[in-house]
């Protein structure tokens, strides 16, 4: 079972009547590149819309789909802790959605910030779903700041998108040393994958493409030609994240 | 009660070394130590010749300066300790030299640096260049660092990039023995890092002639606590005991 942790529905310039960002776009690029289940948050929470009608995107897209796509809650930890908590109860605990992302950068608040963020761990820790981050850019959103929150709470199932981006040092360090840190591989090359193939124990890598800004078949050869174990390749290409979801059976 | 500048530049690519010049504008800014190195090192790569002026300054005024070591990291097994015995103060590491950083490079060239000031009792300073992602600015480097030999005295220093700050803050509560210098800054960020990391780890670091050294103490003045002792005399006693390899007092 291939699962991709990180696929999009909607592209930043999206307008209503676009076909190539809609769900069966979608589920086209994942029949080409042999992925069975997508994880999928709209985009355009990035670009101005609130967590609560962004999220109503995704759960369209699922329930378009439901035994091909998986929803993540966009969260906005601005919004304020009761909104983000009422948020998640809405998408995980009425939706089953199997996960959150922030996009700290887009959001413009550091991504361990104590007030706005802890709260929004606590309430996933209390569903036990992962938090996905988008990291990569100074100042709000890095590998560093999410190890510092990995710190604070290490029973927490934090995974750092894309691999950190630029800060690919970062990120591998912060897995390297931090056991509840996945690394998500969306958007990087064979390169920078296979290094953090040598630093960072399997299991905690994750595939991901970050579709359709991203290449679902490109960074999935790049698992299949890592110097690893076929164990070791099916864990990143959906079993861990399979785990940290609690899809049972699915990988 | 007179300043100590922890990082002068002593020749810089764009300014000579001029003696006259740099004790006249010391005594201007009430500075009454300065910790120099031959920054234009980064640009003709002739660290000894760098090293010797640094060395014959202070040997002609030893109550005025403190020589501090630079080199080429692939030098590092020999060349540390040696400019150790020669009198330097400490070993600074220039982050944005050469295209030399990676994971083994750091296991093999800066785990021993940090193992040899380590064993005399002197600090490693790392020159966080603020260019992301490989030729520095990343946190990567100190963090290894701090996880392979984690009593070093370790020095985060040439903080200039307003975006790193919330990384460096994060390093900070990781490791709360590490210091921190403090150059110009949008004085709203440096009087935060002031609140939050406490008189007691930080240093002077104006990177002079980069930045004025007169507006970063009366920044920095601005900024102190009110009740704290005074700034100059506080950050002074933190280099006393930097240049004795130990660790922040707790504030």
């Amino acid at each position: 079972m291939v699962i991709d942790d990180h696929v999009h529905v909607h592209e930043w310039g999206y307008q209503p009547g676009d076909p190539e960002y809609e769900v069966d776009f979608v589920i086209g690029q994942m029949d080409d590149n042999g992925v069975d289940i997508a994880i999928i948050e709209d985009s355009l929470a990035y670009v101005g819309l609130s967590q609560e009608e962004s999220n109503d995107h995704t759960k369209a897209a699922v329930d378009a789909f439901p035994d091909r796509l998986i929803g993540f809650a966009n969260i906005k930890p601005p919004q304020g802790a009761a909104a983000c908590i009422a948020e998640i109860d809405r998408c995980v605990g009425d939706w089953n959605f199997r996960g959150i992302k922030l996009h700290a950068m887009a959001d413009s608040y550091s991504a361990d910030d104590p007030d706005l963020v802890d709260p929004v761990v606590e309430r996933c820790l209390h569903y036990g779903i992962p938090i996905w981050f988008h990291t990569g850019h100074q100042p709000f959103s890095t590998p560093m700041q999410v190890a510092s929150l990995a710190s604070r709470f290490p029973e927490a199932a934090l995974i750092i998108g894309h691999l950190g981006h630029g800060m690919g040092f970062d990120a591998i360090w912060a897995a390297s040393t931090h056991e509840n840190v996945y690394l998500d591989l969306s958007l990087q090359g064979a390169g920078a994958i296979h290094r953090a193939c040598e630093e960072v124990p399997a299991e905690r890598l994750i595939f991901g493409s970050d579709a359709p800004y991203g290449d679902m078949g490109r960074v999935k050869r790049a698992v299949e030609t890592a110097p690893l174990t076929d164990a070791q390749k099916q864990a990143i290409l959906g079993g861990t994240i399979a785990r940290l979801c609690g899809l049972g059976g699915s990988a | 009660m007179p300043w100590t500048d922890t990082a002068i530049c002593y020749g810089h690519p764009k300014v000579p070394a001029d003696e006259a010049r740099l004790l006249a504008e010391m005594d201007r800014c009430a500075v009454e130590r300065a910790w120099v190195f031959g920054y234009d090192a980064v640009a003709t790569h002739r660290f000894e010749e760098a090293n010797a002026r640094v060395l014959d300054l202070a040997e002609r005024h030893p109550d005025r300066f403190t020589p501090l070591g630079l080199l080429n990291p692939l030098d590092a097994e020999t060349e540390t300790p040696r400019l150790l015995a020669r009198g330097m103060g400490g070993i600074k590491v220039l982050t944005g030299w050469g295209n030399w950083i990676s994971f083994e490079n750091i296991r093999r060239f800066v785990v021993p640096m940090a193992e040899h000031t380590q064993a005399a009792g002197k600090p490693l300073i790392v020159a966080l260049e603020g260019v992301i992602p490989l030729t520095g600015g990343s946190l990567a480097l100190p963090l290894q660092v701090k996880q392979q030999v984690p009593g070093v005295c370790l020095v985060l220093d040439h903080l200039w990039s307003s975006l790193g700050w919330e990384d460096y803050l994060a390093f900070a509560r990781e490791h709360p023995d590490a210091w921190l210098t403090l150059a110009g800054l949008p004085q709203m960020l440096l009087r935060r890092a002031v609140a939050e990391l406490g008189p007691q780890r930080l240093l002077l670091g104006t990177w002079h002639p980069e930045t004025d050294i007169d507006l970063v103490t009366a920044q920095i003045e601005r900024a102190w606590p009110e009740g704290a002792t005074e700034a100059a005399s506080t950050l002074g006693g933190n280099a006393q005991r930097v240049l004795a390899g130990l660790a922040p007092e707790r504030g």
